[in-house]
């Protein structure tokens, strides 16, 4: 056993642990070693030095404290004790709370916030002109034209699902439009958002039909069997593009549209007793015919719709829903009042159909 | 409980027989642990923290985290060695936490020193005269000063070795170290401990 050996040992040979013949080897090196000796006596007054650390108490209610911290339970309970006996520093705490507070706040306006960008987006849509294809004002398919479609549409159709059928830009191709206008994924995508899809509605019943070739009366049953064959997936995506020009979640099945032109004379008498100044006679007389086409329609159980835009807003107009089975008592009373011109029907099944009226004096 | 009427030394086979107790439920085996050994777990905190009561709330914590552990405890060491072991993490833990240290250095900046306010706890001062306490306050002052200013790893063997009297294997078992490991660390905190405190009278 060399020095090193030996004053590795000399802890435990101070402390009494070693073997009594490790002990003896060690108490007979240090009688002869003096730099050992030195290390020993070192040691010893280290010892001693520390050893004058006298020994504390802990408090008399020491145990009763420990009952109460295990007691109180929750870590969190004394987190929340800390924060208010400055055992955690005031400006930690502050700084958490204001975090946390930022985040609540930041949590509870953030839906306000996306509702109220969704009613702007939602406003904006409604003040600024019709998508593209409904500016561009597309006519509804002529008898011919109707004919010559169905194949082009039937190539077209499945192409532009692929594209996107629910994007807002919409394709330039007119064939194309009333192909995927047709589609027969419209009834799926159903969704309710009434308000938004009545000012649609009405927008697109007023807008769109106008410059659609007007047919006559005569053999518009056979016509609207003829163009039932032909388009009836036609007119479906019809009603969805229609409806994924605005935004997808609005598209849903659109009621069948014919625009009705009313040619009515002059000077007629008026109904309901209103009795108009001889120089608005002939406004006064187009309103008192729309006042009671209106009632009438009304009476046939149909929902009159507002005008879509109050700047365009035209007395001579009447935009309404009316069940299908009404239609044709509704006609004939129109035949009734004048000459009626009516635009080819959409052809689908629906239970109502939306009439766009227009009322002119000859 | 009345402390006076219970003893405060016990065998490793007692300890283990109410650590199992008191993982069952038995509120005052608990108790007769915390009895135990409060003195030497409150000791070794006060070393490690160097002010009263920073050791008494490390010490705290140290037994409800020992009765919310108990569980865990496989008994395969010493209830002793387990109970160490959680004091020791407690007090490497407190000290670390930003509040601790924010709060030393308000004290260091105040001029406060934290021990005076403890001189009086001392068991069993056996001086006579007010210099002579005096001077000894001061020599303990500068020890426990010198102790705190070690590395965190000689600090602990220093505090468990010399001052709490433990054995290297029991020192390793704390501190999951080989009893190599820990006389290497205790020979370099003695050498710089003693440098430290070479001028004190």
């Amino acid at each position: 056993m060399n020095c090193n050996d030996i004053r590795d040992l000399l802890d435990e040979y101070l402390e009494g642990s070693l073997d009594e013949q490790q002990h003896l080897l060690i108490k007979k090196h240090l009688q002869t070693c003096s730099g050992c000796s030195l290390k020993l006596a070192d040691l010893q007054a280290y010892k001693v030095r520390l050893d004058s650390l006298i020994e504390v108490s802990p408090p008399a209610d020491f145990l009763e404290q420990v009952h109460r911290r295990i007691e109180s339970g929750s870590g969190l309970k004394r987190f929340f004790q800390s924060c208010f006996t400055q055992k955690l520093p005031l400006r930690l705490t502050a700084t958490v709370a204001v975090v946390l507070i930022g985040f609540a706040i930041a949590r509870f306006y953030q839906p306000m916030h996306e509702a109220e960008q969704a009613y702007l987006q939602k406003e904006k849509r409604a003040a600024e002109p019709a998508p593209a294809a409904i500016e561009k004002q597309v006519p509804v398919p002529t008898k011919e034209k109707i004919r010559q479609s169905p194949a082009g549409a039937a190539r077209a159709l499945p192409e532009a699902q692929n594209q996107g059928v629910f994007s807002a830009k919409r394709p330039e191709n007119a064939d194309l439009q009333t192909a995927l206008k047709s589609s027969a994924v419209a009834p799926q995508m159903k969704a309710e958002q009434p308000k938004t899809t009545s000012k649609k509605k009405a927008r697109v019943a007023k807008k769109a039909p106008p410059r659609a070739p007007l047919l006559g009366l005569a053999g518009q049953e056979s016509l609207r069997e003829e163009e039932r064959a032909m388009h009836s997936e036609v007119t479906e995506a019809d009603s969805l593009m229609e409806s994924a020009a605005f935004a997808p979640q609005d598209v849903e099945q659109e009621p069948q549209l014919v625009t009705l032109t009313l040619k009515i004379p002059p000077i007629q008498p008026l109904a309901y007793g209103e009795e108009p100044a001889p120089v608005a006679q002939s406004k006064a007389g187009e309103t008192s015919y729309r006042q009671q086409i209106t009632r009438h329609l009304e009476n046939l159980g149909a929902r009159i719709l507002p005008l879509p835009d109050e700047k365009d807003a035209d007395e001579q107009e009447i935009v309404a829903e009316l069940p299908v089975k009404s239609y044709t008592a509704f006609l004939r009373h129109l035949q009734n009042l004048g000459d009626v011109k009516e635009s080819a029907r959409t052809t689908q099944d629906t239970d109502t159909i939306r009439l766009h009226i227009k009322i002119k004096t000859r | 409980m009345n402390r006076e009427n219970v003893k405060t030394t016990s065998t490793p086979d007692e300890d283990s027989t109410l650590a199992r107790a008191a993982t069952k439920g038995d509120k005052h085996a608990f108790d007769r642990l915390v009895i135990t050994y409060r003195n030497r777990v409150f000791n070794l905190c006060y070393r490690y923290m160097g002010d009263y009561d920073d050791a008494d709330d490390t010490a705290q914590e140290t037994f409800v985290k020992a009765y919310k552990s108990l569980g865990s405890f496989r008994h395969d060491a010493a209830f002793s060695t387990w109970l160490f072991r959680i004091a020791v993490n407690t007090c490497k833990n407190k000290q670390q936490s930003l509040a601790y240290r924010i709060r030393k250095k308000m004290l260091r900046i105040t001029g406060a020193k934290s021990n005076d306010e403890n001189e009086g706890i001392d068991i069993a001062d056996d001086s006579r005269s007010p210099q002579t306490v005096s001077e000894r306050r001061e020599v303990r002052d500068a020890i426990m000063n010198a102790i705190a200013a070690l590395p965190d790893e000689q600090k602990t063997v220093v505090i468990l070795r010399d001052i709490e009297k433990l054995p290297y294997e029991e020192i390793g078992s704390i501190l999951n170290t080989a009893p190599g490991t820990v006389k290497s660390r205790l020979a370099r905190g003695r050498t710089k401990l003693k440098e430290k405190l070479k001028n004190l009278v």
